[in-house]
């Protein structure tokens, strides 16, 4: 159990360092909530595999708060809860009241796996110079568009 | 329809007009006006109206009303970001180029939309003005360049009537500087806004970029913009708001 313990805490501790980067109060705290293992899985990778059940039974349900952690953008606070082993919910107790709500928790290779898929008209942030765009996806698009 | 592309002002200007009308004309306005901007903006032209009021020869009183309108954007903006966002570094020219940008390709798509152009995406170097839909129902598309990978985008945004420009390091080297310290800007990959003007999507783009990782919090706080941000830790940051394509 103590194991348990220290491996909820170490997720907790993961969980403050990505609020730390959520700059804004958030509006959207079901939203992470409902976030996938697999985006969760970005702060607490050892969790699902690694917290001992010994004395818990195989679907007990845990919840724990962690503690309240001033950072440059305000005071954080996270609940967690653990079925068993694996998480099932984030709650947000404390956030920082100014700024807009912001999203950081995808990481930049699942938001691109995702975006591949989509049509697209045209490109934001590419081709600034004459050699580059030869070879870009904004010269294929206006390529495809003269034909 | 038509579509048309243009290397000026070292950067690739194409416009994907689709209404119906003969646009023909204004057309050849806009990428007319684009060589013009670049004859009188560029800091790399000896006779342009930017080298040679950095150099002291024209008076402030006798500049055009578009400089005077570029200046007034540098100063509003390099107050706006702590100094982050600088037209003039200390031992360095005049180079408006960070505005001059934006605030042209927003003035080429003014002119469109006066002639009655409803329906067109224009893009100068990444840098986007969309209005209307393509297909009725559907909006524009926009692919964010992924910050490591040339030929992939890490995000699609729509967009109807509206301005996306993005701002990072990889095409051009580690040129954009924080106008506090005069070093190149890091703590970002990229940074784009959403905004109604490209004016305010280029300018933010670039201020929050030279911010580096207050940028992310600094530009989430300006009102009816939206922003998606790459950190230097591969982490997307993004506003509640933003339109991404399903």
């Amino acid at each position: 159990m103590k194991k348990t313990i220290f491996v909820v805490a170490l997720s907790i501790a993961g969980f403050i360092a990505v609020w730390r980067f959520e700059p804004g109060p958030v509006h959207n705290t079901a939203a992470v909530a409902q976030a996938p293992p697999s985006a969760g899985a970005t702060a607490t990778p050892a969790a699902p595999s690694t917290a001992p059940s010994t004395s818990d039974s195989p679907d007990a349900t845990v919840t724990t708060q962690g503690s309240a952690e001033s950072s440059k953008y305000g005071v954080v606070q996270v609940q967690v809860t653990f079925t068993g082993s694996r998480l099932t919910a984030i709650t947000l107790l404390q956030a920082p009241n100014e700024g807009r709500a912001l999203t950081a928790l995808p990481r930049l290779q699942e938001e691109a796996m995702q975006a591949q898929s989509a049509d697209i008209d045209t490109i934001t942030g590419a081709t600034e110079t004459s050699e580059s765009y030869k070879t870009s996806l904004q010269a294929a698009i206006d390529a495809r568009g003269n034909r | 329809m038509s579509t048309r592309v243009e290397q000026i002002m070292g950067l690739p200007i194409s416009l994907d007009l689709r209404d119906d009308d003969d646009f023909t004309e204004v057309v050849d306005d806009v990428f007319a006006w684009f060589h013009d901007v670049d004859a009188r903006f560029s800091p790399f032209r000896e006779d342009s109206e930017v080298s040679r009021y950095d150099r002291g020869e024209l008076a402030a009183a006798g500049l055009s009303d578009d400089l005077l309108e570029v200046l007034e954007l540098c100063a509003y903006y390099e107050q706006l970001s702590g100094g982050a966002f600088r037209a003039r570094l200390p031992g360095r020219g005049l180079d408006p180029c960070a505005v001059v940008k934006g605030w042209a390709v927003q003035r080429a798509a003014d002119m469109l939309k006066a002639e009655g152009a409803t329906t067109f995406c224009l893009n100068a170097g990444g840098d986007v003005v969309t209005a209307g839909e393509p297909e009725p129902g559907r909006p524009w598309r926009v692919g964010v360049r992924h910050p490591e990978q040339p030929l992939a985008v890490c995000a699609v945004l729509e967009s109807r009537n509206g301005a996306i420009a993005t701002s990072a390091a990889y095409e051009r080297g580690s040129h954009i500087l924080d106008g506090r310290s005069g070093t190149p800007a890091t703590g970002l990959m990229s940074v784009t806004v959403v905004a109604g003007d490209l004016v305010t999507a280029d300018a933010l783009a670039t201020a929050a970029f030279a911010m580096g990782e207050e940028g992310i919090t600094w530009a989430a706080d300006r009102p009816d913009c939206e922003i998606l941000i790459v950190d230097d830790s591969r982490r997307v940051h993004r506003t509640a708001g933003l339109a991404l394509a399903s």
